[in-house]
This record gives structure tokens, C-alpha cells and sequence, in this order.
């Protein structure tokens, strides 16, 4: 086990080069929040709620569509690099798998930020929404939510990227296991906005399975990595 | 060991036989809910079996990525296939009780909705297991099924939770609550008949496991020899 | 609500686990059935040898 300076110093190289990567390509990002402004304004016309009712719903509805455009966020990002065989280069470095990992899974965190500052704000624009609930409890369970659903996407992207259909493998091994934090976040989001319930209990699930998860996915990410 | 094994089989269907009897005869009819009641004696049981099975799942996932053998994994695919065909008859018999008593097909409890995400877990498992290729599937699965089952424990806090917060009738009242010791006779026999049944099934998926991989390298060993031998 | 009328739901679970389970032994007996003729077939062509061609 490599020493802890070394790995964050990896990670960081390792995230760096794939955000500059991202910035000049830009072919990812930009057709991500093209199809995240799609996905919000079809649900707006799927569901045209009024301002009390809007508050119950917006928390499910902005989630899901979350979850989507992080599934195809997801399958980019390890498409490109099993494109250009980087898989096998990390494979015969010696740095730790661990690193990859990490550097992935923050990269995809960041990726899927930039499209919820923008999906956030339009959601709030079409459903007319106001919160009851303070808005640094939303972005506290914003960011618990994001890593919960990036985490465990980072590691299943890599796992269903050597099957066939690996586009429908994704997300049919991914929805399951995320279903607690799902409805964690989707709760503590509707709990804020409604002022109905404390979302404190949601927030401490969302704690307790990134912390679960993000432990699992480093400790078995290498015999994933080396797998063929 | 094949004389152990058909005494196996025996033993199982008498213990259905007999877990049949005491679920439809011995044990008395419910007071409140009559003989829809005895329902409970097969959904019970197989729930129970479904998630020591499951457990098995887990443990060896963890044998076959510590020491990768072969075992291991095929133990793994038997327990999960088995388990998903237990939990299946949970999703459906929990319903179908519920409908007569509670006038709906389903609700939402913490219960029943965690034997749902338990059944998607262990049936996405499978579909990894059927449609992934490459000979490291073993250990794609193995990681899957760890996570699944510490998956567990977090969907049921997080389900008991979501009902406390918006309540709803409860399927089956609290486990156990207020049966009948001769009641309690019928769960148990049943549970060992259903325990005997998914040890059987298990054994024979196993073995088959082992098979499929036997067959595969002599499939591979022949065409290598068909290749070296047309080379000539 | 009538407590006997309900007979039929109990039916109905009873037959759908002895389905269920009936379904599963079988989808065993044909994948061992399957395996049996696979293997027949290699120990043949092992047999044969090479100068059988492919078969």
C-alpha cells in the first residue's frame, strides 16, 4: 500500500490531465448539457404541477433526471479511455489502481456538478419553485447525492465496460444498489423544500453510504482493473 | 456420494410433504384473517431461505476474490440463482395475501420493498452474469454481489425510515407478533423443507457450474487440437 | 368479507411457489440434459480425430 501523499499526488495528475482532456475535446460536456436541457424541459411538459404541488415533486423529478444524464456521462468517460488503451497503460504502471479510481470518480463529480448548475436553475425557472427549507441544506445533500451516485457509477461504468449491450449493463447494475440513496436524496431534497420533515435522518443515510461505498470501491477496485 | 445425495432428495420432498400438511391442516385457522392466513406458512420460510442464500452469495464472492477459486464462484452463481427464485415467490405470495386481507396488491412497507430492491439487486447480478463476456465475468460478479449485500442493510434503514415518515399498513403485523405456538410449528417444518429444497437445488447448479467450466476448456482444448492438427 | 371465500387466493399462492419451483428444477434437468449431449459430442469427435473434419 502506497503512502498517502503519493496517491493524492496520482490522483491529482491523473484528474488534472483528464479534465484538460475534457476541455479540449469538449465534444463530452457539450452534448451532456444539451441532453440535460432536454431532459428538463420534456419533464416540464410532462408535469405541470402548481406551486404547492411542484415543491412535493421537483425533488423526484430533478433526481431522476440527474440519475439519467449521469449514466451517459458515465459510459463517455470510459469509453474514451478504453478507445485510446489508457486502461492498459495505468495497468502496467505501478501506480496504485486506487489512484484511478479516485481520479475517475472525482472527475465524473465535477463533470456531473457542471450539469446540475445547470439543471438546478432551470427547474427552479419552469416549476416556479421556492424552497421553505434553508439552501445550504440542498447543496449539502447536492453534494452527498452527486458523489453517492458518481461513486458507484465511476466503479460499475468500469465493471460493465467489458460486456456486451455495455450501454444497458450500466445503468440496470447501477439503479438497484442506488436505490436507498435515491430515495435518501430525493426525500431529504422534497423534506427542504416542503419544510414538512427534517431531512437530517436522509442526510446521515446519504453520509453513511458514501462512506460505505466509496471504501468498498477502492478496496476491489484493483482486482476489477486487472481483470483481462 | 450419489446415494447421499438421492437420500437428500427424499428427505426433502417428505419434509415438503409434511410441511404441506402442517401449513394446510395441523396449524389452526387464523382468527381474524381465516385460511388465507396459512400463506404466511410458505411466504415466511422462503423469505428466510432467499436471504441465507443471499448471505452464502456474499461469503463466496468474498472466498472467490481472496482465493479465486473456481468453487467459489460457481457456489456463488448457485446461491444467487436459487435465492432469486425464493425471493421471486416472497413477491408474489406477499401480494397475493395481501390483496384478500388488506383489499391491496401492494404497498410500499418497509418489508416488502426491501425484498424488492433485494430481488433487483440479485437479479441484476444475473444479468451480469448471463451477458458479460471474458473469463474475468467471476470477478466482475464477485464485486458486485459484495456490493449488493452490504447494499442490504442500508435499503432496509433507509425503507423503515421512509415509512415512519409516511405510514402505511404493515403486511403481516410485526414478525411473529401474537403466533400461536402450534402456529410456529408450521413455520418451522416449512423452513426446513424449503432449507433442504434450496440445499438441493444449490448442490445440483453447483455441479452444473462446474460442468459448464469443464466443458468450456474442453471446447477450447478441441478446437486447439483441431488447429494444430489442420496446420499440418 | 366472507373468510372461506378467500380459499382461492391461498390456492393461488400455493400453486405459484410449486410453479415457480417446478419451473426452476426444470430449467436444471434441461440444462443437464444439454450438457450431457455436449459432452457426447466432444468424446465423439475426440474419437473421430481429425481426419473427421469439422462436424
Amino acid at each position: 500500500m502506497t503512502s498517502v501523499p503519493g496517491l493524492w499526488a496520482i490522483t491529482r495528475r491523473s484528474l488534472v490531465k483528464d479534465l484538460r482532456l475534457e476541455w479540449r475535446s469538449k465534444d463530452a460536456i457539450n452534448s451532456m448539457l444539451f441532453f440535460a436541457l432536454l431532459v428538463v424541459v420534456i419533464f416540464s411538459f410532462g408535469f405541470d404541477p402548481t406551486a404547492e404541488e411542484s415543491r412535493k415533486i421537483a425533488g423526484g423529478l430533478l433526481w431522476v433526471a440527474i440519475l439519467f444524464a449521469t449514466v451517459v456521462a458515465l459510459n463517455q468517460t470510459w469509453t474514451r479511455e478504453l478507445r485510446n488503451q489508457v486502461l492498459d497503460a495505468y495497468r502496467l504502471s505501478p501506480a496504485p489502481p486506487q489512484a484511478l479510481f479516485l481520479s475517475k470518480t472525482v472527475g465524473n463529480f465535477i463533470f456531473v456538478s457542471i450539469l446540475e448548475v445547470l439543471m438546478v436553475p432551470l427547474f427552479v425557472v419552469f416549476y416556479n419553485l421556492r424552497s421553505v427549507g434553508p439552501w445550504w441544506q440542498l447543496l449539502v445533500v447536492a453534494l452527498l447525492a452527486t458523489w453517492a451516485l458518481v461513486v458507484n457509477g465511476t466503479f460499475f461504468a468500469a465493471l460493465s465496460i467489458r460486456t456486451r449491450s455495455r450501454e444497458i449493463m450500466l445503468p440496470l447494475i447501477l439503479f438497484p444498489i442506488s436505490i436507498p440513496a435515491l430515495l435518501a436524496m430525493v426525500d431529504a431534497t422534497t423534506s427542504i423544500l416542503t419544510g414538512d420533515n427534517s431531512p437530517v435522518f436522509w442526510m446521515r443515510l446519504l453520509a453513511v453510504y458514501d462512506l460505505v461505498f466509496t471504501t468498498v470501491g477502492l478496496i476491489l477496485f484493483e482486482p476489477v482493473l486487472n481483470a483481462e | 456420494m450419489k446415494i447421499l445425495f438421492k437420500l437428500l432428495v427424499v428427505l426433502t420432498l417428505l419434509l415438503l410433504g409434511y410441511g404441506f400438511c402442517q401449513a394446510m391442516y395441523i396449524a389452526p385457522t387464523e382468527a381474524t384473517m381465516g385460511d388465507v392466513q396459512r400463506i404466511f406458512y410458505y411466504h415466511l420460510p422462503s423469505a428466510w431461505v432467499a436471504f441465507l442464500l443471499f448471505f452464502v452469495n456474499f461469503l463466496a464472492s468474498v472466498w472467490y476474490l481472496v482465493r479465486r477459486t473456481i468453487g467459489a464462484d460457481a457456489l456463488a452463481l448457485a446461491s444467487a440463482e436459487v435465492g432469486v427464485s425464493f425471493c421471486t415467490i416472497v413477491l408474489i405470495t406477499g401480494p397475493i395475501w395481501a390483496r384478500p386481507i388488506w383489499g391491496i396488491w401492494w404497498t410500499w412497507d418497509a418489508r416488502l420493498t426491501s425484498t424488492l430492491v433485494l430481488w433487483l439487486i440479485y437479479v441484476s447480478y444475473l444479468v451480469l452474469r448471463h451477458y458479460a463476456t471474458g473469463g474475468q465475468v467471476p470477478v466482475l460478479a464477485a464485486a458486485l454481489g459484495i456490493f449488493g449485500f452490504l447494499d442490504v442493510p442500508i435499503v432496509y434503514m433507509a425503507i423503515r425510515w421512509f415509512r415512519t415518515q409516511h405510514p402505511q399498513p404493515v403486511i403481516g403485523g410485526g414478525q411473529g407478533s401474537g403466533l400461536h405456538p402450534a402456529m410456529w410449528h408450521a413455520v418451522l417444518w416449512n423452513l426446513a423443507a424449503f432449507a433442504m429444497l434450496a440445499l438441493v437445488f444449490v448442490l445440483i447448479r453447483y455441479q452444473q457450474a462446474l460442468q459448464e467450466y469443464a466443458l468450456e476448456e474442453a471446447h477450447a482444448q478441441a478446437s486447439l487440437d483441431y488447429e494444430t492438427e489442420g496446420a499440418q | 368479507m366472507n373468510p372461506s371465500a378467500n380459499n382461492a387466493y391461498l390456492y393461488a399462492a400455493y400453486v405459484v411457489v410449486w410453479v415457480v419451483h417446478c419451473v426452476y428444477a426444470f430449467s436444471l434437468a434441461s440444462r443437464a440434459r444439454r450438457m450431457k449431449r455436449e459432452a457426447g459430442e466432444l468424446a465423439a469427435s475426440a474419437r473421430k480425430g481429425v481426419s473427421g473434419g469439422p462436424y
